[in-house]
């Protein structure tokens, strides 16, 4: 006999109807949790059970199916409240079992697309790379760059309130949108696992004491009298600046000049991408320590001479910043204020507009020796309880970095091997990190890490927003006296001459 | 019910069976906000306040939703009727775990049911409906490997074996290693 499928529901309950077989009563007593397959299972088995029936019995049923296939929508509904009516409760269980398997649809084919990408729109990135998986139209849709775009903007370069992911942003813009995110997802799972392509950059003849990195190069000061700037992608030495008669304690450079510090108590300014030094800057009595300088084209410069030199290169105008004791270790400028630290343990917050020491952060009980201003931190300790991350946390998409509207934190690491984060606005140390087993040398910092090096050889790297360690970076033969984070890695430079790049990209 | 000036409205279901509802709950639905505005108050008229008076308040046609939807469509918007009207766009990245448990309930549908509720918000632009049914089935792809995919919703894996390893390829960044 020749049955077509969507009459298997009656079939197989009218074969129930019956009394005809053992399967029947097993699956009144299967419970409602019995999965899809199983009841699939059972219908097939009484489709093939049709056949041992009596002829007679046979015919029955394919009256019934022949006479409901017949009638009217409003007459099938009559038939079947009829049906249900002679039902007992095993009868009626066994039904509400089989409808739940027989009422599936593929959403995604029978709504609109616009409704089908809302509803994939609601997915992480794995449940949308199992769904594209499923079937050919599930792919295309699931593969869509409407969702991998959606899907980028929401984590990049901050952390995603519902699963806790940074991911770091990443420049140019190749396509589709689920590469990106796929190589970002990656980056960010060698930084969470600590995973690194570790490469040494050597060259320099003495003790590396200052570097940084952009996209493209690292620069790189020594001891040895030296900067050397570097191509980050090949590792290999572009260009050697000479000049300085001591070594180089500090520099900092952004897309057009290059400014380093020296023992010898000068800073000097460079276009290196010629490798010519375009000026030189005196009047510091004692090694230039530290250096920074902002858009604004100012320059500030702490020195061992105890004093800050604060250059505006606009104005033409230099004025000096004495309250220090001891040796200026650091020094950041941030819009009107001007912060440092020094050997004589404290962190100073200088007005520049009055000239004048504003506040004095007091708490280290060693030299000061690094300090970074970092993005306010994202579960801010500022509440009385830290606020944990929850995946059931209501508002997702419209709580932002809180930078916008927030002042950002000071983190300072000192020889007494602590790291400590501060609130500017109070001066209150928010926490004490404390992991090192010797002094901190070097700080670095973005939205979402803060990186150290020490004297214990080590560079680590810690979650900004809590504190928590992360991952410790060994294999320096020397103290680590200078570190810089960029998105997929991170540069350490030591005392034994040596420069390790830790690339968390693509392998 | 509430005051007695509330107003009252016909909706009519594709089947031509009627339901007498609540201006404030019809107006959950933009469609039919918008319809009632351009009509406008004069044409409606007072008269709903009086039950006698019921077959002259004017119907509704709503071609596209069953009775059955439109049920369900009622108690929605009626369990929801003082809800403040969300004006921020929701760029659907919101977090689907946070229905709360009428909501949840109000779900707890088979699929034809919420596949149906889906075109009918859609159709009637009731927003938060339309965000919980999606995110309904948002929930039930989850977490979920494709063959438990295919088996929930029935779907033919209609991949060549080839293209099948290829997409599995392509998708193993995701695994957590």
């Amino acid at each position: 006999m020749d049955y077509s499928t969507s009459h298997r529901l009656e079939e197989s309950s009218a074969a129930q109807l019956n009394g005809t077989s053992t399967i029947v009563r097993r699956s009144s007593v299967r419970t409602r949790n019995e999965n899809v397959e199983q009841q699939t299972d059972i219908l097939d088995q009484l489709l093939q059970d049709f056949g041992q029936l009596s002829e007679r019995d046979q015919l029955t049923v394919s009256q019934m199916s022949a006479n409901f296939a017949a009638a009217s929508p409003r007459l099938r509904c009559f038939m079947l409240v009829d049906l249900l009516a002679h039902c007992d409760l095993s009868q009626l269980s066994f039904l509400a079992q089989s409808l739940h398997s027989l009422i599936r649809i593929d959403f995604l084919r029978a709504l609109p697309r616009e409704l089908s990408f809302k509803i994939l729109s609601y997915l992480d990135a794995q449940s949308l790379c199992s769904a594209a998986q499923v079937s050919r139209l599930w792919r295309c849709l699931s593969d869509d760059d409407i969702i991998w775009q959606r899907m980028c903007e929401q984590h990049t370069d901050r952390k995603c309130n519902i699963c806790g992911w940074g991911l770091p942003p990443l420049g140019g813009r190749p396509t589709p949108w689920k590469y990106i995110f796929a190589s970002r997802l990656i980056v960010e799972r060698n930084w969470r696992k600590g995973r690194f392509h570790v490469r040494e950059l050597t060259g320099h003849t003495d003790g590396i004491m200052c570097l940084q990195m952009d996209n493209e190069v690292l620069i790189t000061g020594s001891y040895d009298r030296t900067v050397r700037v570097w191509d980050l992608y090949t590792g290999r030495l572009i260009r050697v600046l000479t000049g300085h008669s001591q070594g180089v304690r500090t520099l900092q450079f952004d897309k057009k000049i290059l400014i380093t510090g020296s023992m010898d108590a000068t800073l000097r300014v460079w276009d290196y991408h010629t490798g010519q030094c375009i000026r030189r800057l005196t009047g510091h009595t004692g090694t230039v320590v530290s250096l920074h300088f902002d858009d604004k084209k100012r320059v500030a410069s702490g020195s061992a001479d105890h004093t800050i030199r604060v250059w505006d290169f606009i104005m033409g105008t230099c004025f000096t910043l004495t309250g220090h004791c001891d040796w200026v270790n650091s020094v950041k400028l941030y819009e009107n204020l001007l912060f440092s630290c020094s050997d004589d343990t404290s962190i100073r917050i200088w007005d520049l507009e009055t000239r004048t020491c504003v506040r004095t952060l007091v708490g280290h009980v060693q030299s000061v020796q690094c300090i970074q201003l970092a993005p306010a931190l994202a579960f801010s300790n500022r509440s009385s309880t830290p606020v944990q991350h929850t995946p059931s946390a209501a508002n997702h998409s419209n709580d932002d970095c809180p930078e916008a509207d927030s002042y950002p934190v000071l983190v300072s690491g000192s020889l007494d091997n602590t790291i400590k984060v501060w609130d500017i606005q109070t001066g209150v140390c928010l926490r004490t990190q404390s992991e090192h087993t010797e002094g901190v040398w070097s700080l670095a910092v973005d939205k979402l890490r803060i990186v150290s090096g020490a004297h214990d050889k080590t560079a680590k790297i810690w979650d900004k927003d809590t504190g928590e360690c992360l991952h410790t970076l060994t294999g320096h033969e020397g103290p680590v006296t200078c570190v810089a984070l960029g998105d997929t890695k991170i540069a350490t430079g030591s005392d034994d001459g040596k420069i390790k790049l830790w690339d968390c990209c693509g392998f | 019910m509430a005051g007695a000036d509330q107003k009252m409205i016909r909706l009519t279901s594709s089947e031509g069976t009627e339901f007498l509802v609540e201006r404030a709950v019809v107006e959950k639905s933009v469609l039919l906000k918008n319809m009632l505005e351009d009509v406008g108050e004069s044409d409606l008229g007072t008269i709903a306040n009086l039950t006698l008076l019921f077959f002259f308040i004017p119907a509704i046609p709503l071609a596209n939703v069953t009775g059955p939807i439109l049920t369900k469509v009622i108690e929605y918007c009626t369990h929801h009727r003082d809800d403040p009207v969300v004006t921020q766009e929701d760029d659907g990245r919101k977090s689907s775990a946070d229905i709360d448990d009428w909501d949840k309930e109000f779900c707890k549908v088979d699929q034809g049911t919420l596949f149906e509720l889906i075109l009918a918000a859609n159709y009637l632009d009731i927003k938060p409906l339309l965000d919980l049914t999606c995110k309904t089935v948002a929930n039930m792809i989850r977490g979920k490997t494709p063959e438990e995919i295919r088996k929930t919703f029935n779907i033919e894996n209609d991949f060549t074996p080839e293209e099948e390893a290829q997409v599995k390829k392509e998708n193993e960044w995701c695994e957590e290693r």
